[in-house]
């Protein structure tokens, strides 16, 4: 190709756009955006933003509680459903008595939800939420994250007490239970699923409105009633939010002793993740107590990066707790739900009732035949 | 609470060790540098896979969790560009557990049992970790035994002393962690003076070098 303009020789050098110096060494990218005046990230924020979090909750107007959490271009929409775990199953000759001996009664030992599986998160990457992921088997990070938050709902900030999910008969005996269905799905990833889904899980929880049930004995059933006033919020323990970072070594080699400054990032976006390997996540609780701590992935002392991260992490747990979605319980609402519900006293439809109604005439009783 | 550990015990993979820590018991075996598949294969760097099989059933969530945590903890350990376009395979078979819905009481057995293979193998490494469990009351206190309000602490150490993998769930605060890397700081050291026993059993720092020193002895037998 031959040039006319002396100036074409020199475009024609070492220097290229933007983008394809991020492509071409991502890492060399993101470190000479940090070694600026000040530390700039690529995303234009600094080392310890954390990005803005938009909530919305009751969306969903067939789930019990919703809410879609954006940070960012990470995008969660996250739905809870409730259904009713009858502790009695059967009916005539099939039907089988399951005896519940609770052990460790106190509220904070929680065997129930644990044994009776009460809660049962579950993630989903949304087909279109990212490049990497398609449509398919969930992939092992949806299977790990699901499981970490999983940890989080049952361990860590064990949010949902037993005592919120019983339902019980006349004498207080405890017939039944609320299990949880928390679906979370993610329709838009640029990293940092964690906070966001753990922010949108809360927030859902918060907003659940459930219908006020009771065993009604002679009917031998959980009764549920439909009146949308009537349902009743969630009695939740005091919430607790987590914080996710990523190290970034300032010279090109992956820490160990040549790695002169460790560059703490908050709330890393999925270039930021590709590019640093590790990973730490702070929990903190009510009070601003830390309640878990996650590292891992690379070489830095702990001495060195914790200390930033749980106080960076503590400041992102005020930002949470003081949304006003997170503050104010949803007793206010009165949005109609269920809008097919015919008004008048009617056993819950769970899956397995309705199979039994279909095949048993209306007008026999519960007598072996 | 018996820790124990051996080396070697796996003929046909490249490396392998068994490590024991009261009723958890785990093998955990080294394959590589080997045929990686093509979509996995990195230019400038080994794969890592690290797979983690229960002792009862197969795997689900809870092992890809661990899965993900243990590749976490091992990687940055390994010099990955001395086998560029390799796989390296790390397996991990639980074979006991006290407690088997009890995925972070593994975590520790697991990074150890996987350190000890990786050096039977010959892998390249930059350190060596060691991971160990400290528990904590609600005061920030050391004991032995789960207690309420307390909480527990897996840490993984490096040659040097530094802590550079955590996993704590509890309720703590910075000076109850710096209570738990202090303890965890001396149960994991390699080097003699460092290390002290502990109600005269030893530390898994000391079992871990005992371990690889009985290896070298044997490897190194012909030259007496």
């Amino acid at each position: 190709m031959t040039t006319t303009s002396t100036t074409t020789a020199a475009t024609m050098g070492l220097s290229f756009p933007a983008t394809t110096f991020q492509k071409l060494s991502p890492s060399s990218y993101l470190q000479r955006h940090l070694q600026c005046t000040p530390s700039t990230r690529p995303s234009g924020r600094s080392p310890s933003t954390f990005r803005l979090a938009t909530l919305h909750t009751n969306a969903l107007s067939h789930a019990h509680g919703s809410a879609v959490v954006r940070a960012g271009d990470t995008a969660v929409v996250c739905g809870v459903r409730g259904e009713v775990l009858a502790l009695t199953s059967g009916e005539g000759r099939t039907r089988g008595r399951i005896v519940v001996e609770r052990v460790g009664v106190e509220d904070g030992e929680d065997v129930e939800v644990e044994t009776h599986a009460l809660v049962v998160p579950n993630l989903e990457l949304g087909t279109g939420c990212s490049r990497d992921y398609h449509p398919g088997p969930p992939t092992d990070f949806a299977q790990t994250t699901a499981e970490r938050l999983r940890t989080l709902l049952l361990d860590t900030i064990p949010l949902v007490p037993a005592t919120t999910l019983r339902i019980a008969d006349a004498d207080g005996a405890v017939k039944a239970y609320w299990v949880l269905y928390i679906d979370v799905v993610v329709i838009s990833l640029d990293g940092n699923v964690l906070d966001t889904a753990w922010a949108a899980i809360v927030a859902a929880l918060k907003s659940v409105r459930l219908p006020a049930a009771i065993w009604d004995q002679d009917a031998e059933a959980v009764v549920c009633d439909p009146a949308p006033e009537n349902f009743r919020s969630l009695e939740l323990r005091e919430a607790g939010y987590t914080a996710s970072f990523v190290v970034c070594y300032n010279d090109g080699e992956e820490g160990g002793e040549n790695a002169e400054k460790e560059c703490v990032l908050s709330d890393p976006d999925e270039f930021e993740e590709q590019v640093c390997g590790e990973k730490i996540t702070v929990a903190v609780g009510a009070g601003g107590k830390i309640v878990g701590i996650e590292k891992s992935g690379g070489l830095s002392d702990v001495a060195k990066t914790l200390p930033t991260c749980i106080s960076r992490a503590r400041e992102r747990y005020q930002q949470w707790s003081s949304n006003p979605i997170f503050v104010t319980a949803t007793a206010g609402n009165t949005r109609p739900r269920n809008s097919g519900f015919t008004p008048r006293f009617q056993p819950l439809m769970s899956r397995y009732r309705l199979a039994h109604a279909a095949s048993v005439p209306a007008a026999s009783t519960l007598c072996p035949s | 609470m018996a820790i124990t550990a051996s080396l070697s015990l796996l003929p046909r993979a490249d490396g392998s060790a068994t490590f024991k820590s009261g009723l958890t018991a785990v093998v955990a075996s080294v394959s590589g540098p080997m045929e990686v598949k093509a979509r996995d294969e990195l230019p400038d760097k080994t794969f890592i896979e690290v797979i983690v099989r229960p002792a009862v059933g197969v795997g689900g969530t809870r092992e890809r969790a661990l899965e993900s945590r243990l590749l976490a903890a091992l990687s940055p350990l390994i010099i990955l560009t001395h086998h560029p376009r390799t796989l390296l395979q790390i397996n991990i078979q639980i074979v006991e557990a006290a407690d088997h819905t009890d995925a972070i009481a593994l975590l520790p057995v697991c990074i150890n049992a996987a350190t000890l293979a990786l050096i039977d193998a010959g892998t390249p490494l930059k350190s060596v970790l060691v991971a160990t469990t400290v528990l904590l009351d609600a005061e920030g206190q050391v004991v032995g035994e789960k207690v309420k309000g307390g909480s527990r602490h897996v840490l993984g150490f490096v040659r040097d002393g530094k802590c550079v993998f955590v996993e704590s769930m509890g309720a703590f605060d910075e000076k109850a962690f710096g209570n738990a890397v202090q303890k965890g700081m001396s149960e994991c050291a390699l080097d003699a003076g460092d290390a002290m026993e502990v109600d005269g059993a030893e530390t898994v720092g000391m079992v871990i070098r005992h371990a690889v020193e009985k290896k070298v002895g044997l490897d190194m037998r012909w030259r007496e």
